[in-house]
């Protein structure tokens, strides 16, 4: 699972079934940081969430599972996160 | 399977089922800490780990089955055991 923040939404024209209704949403992965870092990429969600938060993304095959039966998604947005804690020492 | 280590978490109230009353911790490869390219890595906790703790992190809808209890979740980040000692470093 990776930490992103939402910074945008993807409306499609015309999709296949499952795609269809579905909220899609620009991701961007963070760094320790709290920085952005690589491409962003979109994920469907399991909640409403909105552009600024930041979220719990799971990728690969297991967010597929996300909502029950099988759904062809490679990128899944699972909770939105109120805070993070970095211990530097560590 | 990774080796990393435990250096904070994060706090989720409105989340997946799967992941209620998890542990979500964040680790970083021991070899990525500070490295501003690396995006920072979540996982469910299945041992108890904590803050420090050096820690193999698996990435297999088999782990995040065993850890929710679901057939197929969707979670593949999984603490899978807490390291005591690598050798060859």
């Amino acid at each position: 699972m990776k930490l992103a923040r939402v910074i945008g939404t993807v409306v499609l024209a015309r999709a296949i079934a499952p795609y269809e209704g579905r909220s899609l949403h620009v991701t961007q992965d963070l760094n320790e940081a709290l920085e952005p870092t690589g491409d962003p990429q979109v994920s469907a969600t399991w909640q409403p969430v909105r552009e600024g938060e930041m979220v719990i993304v799971e990728v690969a095959r297991e967010s597929a599972n996300a909502f029950g039966e099988p759904m062809p998604f490679d990128s899944v947005i699972l909770g939105k996160v109120e805070s993070v804690y970095i211990d530097e020492e560590a | 399977m990774r080796v990393c280590k435990v250096v904070g978490h994060v706090v989720a109230t409105a989340k997946h089922p799967c992941l209620a009353r998890r542990k979500i911790l964040v680790v970083v490869p021991l070899k990525g800490r500070g490295d501003p390219a690396v995006p920072m890595q979540l996982a469910v906790d299945g041992v108890g780990a904590g803050i420090g703790s050096e820690v193999l992190v698996s990435e297999s809808g088999a782990a995040g089955s065993l850890v929710t209890g679901l057939e197929y979740p969707p979670v593949r980040s999984v603490i899978v055991g807490i390291v005591d000692e690598v050798g060859g470093r």
